[in-house]
């Protein structure tokens, strides 16, 4: 059997119960964690870290547009509200299973641009999202 | 998802200028004045989804004049920039009759083609469309 390698290529995305797949371009989910210097004296002579407080990042670059049920739609009352919501995002669509675990959190939108591009290039909406709470995996 | 054969058909049928006949394949000997429709490249999983999701497709259409009267045809050329453009006409409806999501033209250029070995002066416009 193949080495496990991805390409990705139809990686789900759910806003707020909105399918926007087709919409986006690149995703990052990141949970890093501070990293605590918790060295002591009489260790291995190598610095000991621990993880702190996690900061949970999900970027998302969509192509913008203004259709109904579309990106703007769907994005702009909570750049507004500055309200809660649930994203959904999977590795392969968005049907949860063990070999496809749909990363749940509930977010808050920070990073919103109206509008940005070149001329004669698709207009693109880098996104960003920040949890507000631990995420789970569907996997059923 | 329209399909390509849709698309080209589209663009052709756009391409309305006075006496000039469209068509949506290429012709190996063109009646000038004629305009044909060439699928240049497609680009595939430009956004998530399945492969039919977020694709970009690039056109030339190829505008052929007689060279039987240098002066004529060239002024003939002259025109498809001036007053009666082209783009103009390609950029009307720039989703092809909801064909697909948008269309540009990026560009023209003048060309001396020999089709057949009849010499023919004309412009090719590069277009790019966002299905």
């Amino acid at each position: 059997m193949a080495v496990e390698k991805k390409i990705l290529r139809n990686v789900g995305v759910e806003v707020d119960g909105t399918t926007l797949t087709t919409r986006a371009r690149s995703v990052d989910v990141d949970l890093s964690a501070d990293e605590l210097d918790v060295t002591a004296f009489g260790g291995s002579g190598y610095r000991e870290f621990e993880p702190g407080l996690k900061a949970g990042t999900i970027a998302v670059e969509f192509y913008q547009g203004f259709d109904s049920g579309g990106v703007h739609q769907t994005l702009w009352p909570h750049a507004e509200a500055n309200d809660e919501f649930e994203i959904r995002i999977g590795p392969e669509g968005l049907t949860p299973a063990d070999t496809n675990p749909i990363f749940v959190a509930n977010v808050k939108l920070f990073a919103y641009k109206f509008l940005q591009g070149e001329v004669g290039q698709a207009s693109t909406n880098p996104v960003t999202f920040r949890l507000t709470e631990a995420p789970l995996l569907d996997t059923t | 998802m329209a399909s390509l054969t849709e698309v080209r058909q589209a663009i052709a049928d756009a391409v309305d200028a006075p006496d000039l006949q469209t068509t949506p394949y290429p012709l190996s000997a063109p009646e000038p004045p004629t305009a044909h429709v060439v699928p240049d490249a497609i680009d595939y999983h430009t956004s998530f989804g399945e492969t039919d999701a977020g694709e970009g497709w690039s056109f030339r259409v190829q505008v052929f004049l007689a060279l039987v009267d240098d002066l004529a045809a060239q002024q003939r050329a002259d025109e498809f920039i001036n007053e009666g453009r082209i783009i103009d006409a390609l950029e009307a409806d720039r989703t092809l009759g909801g064909l697909v999501s948008d269309l540009i033209v990026d560009r023209a250029e003048f060309r001396l083609w020999e089709p057949g070995g009849i010499p023919m002066i004309g412009v090719e416009y590069q277009l790019r469309i966002l299905l």
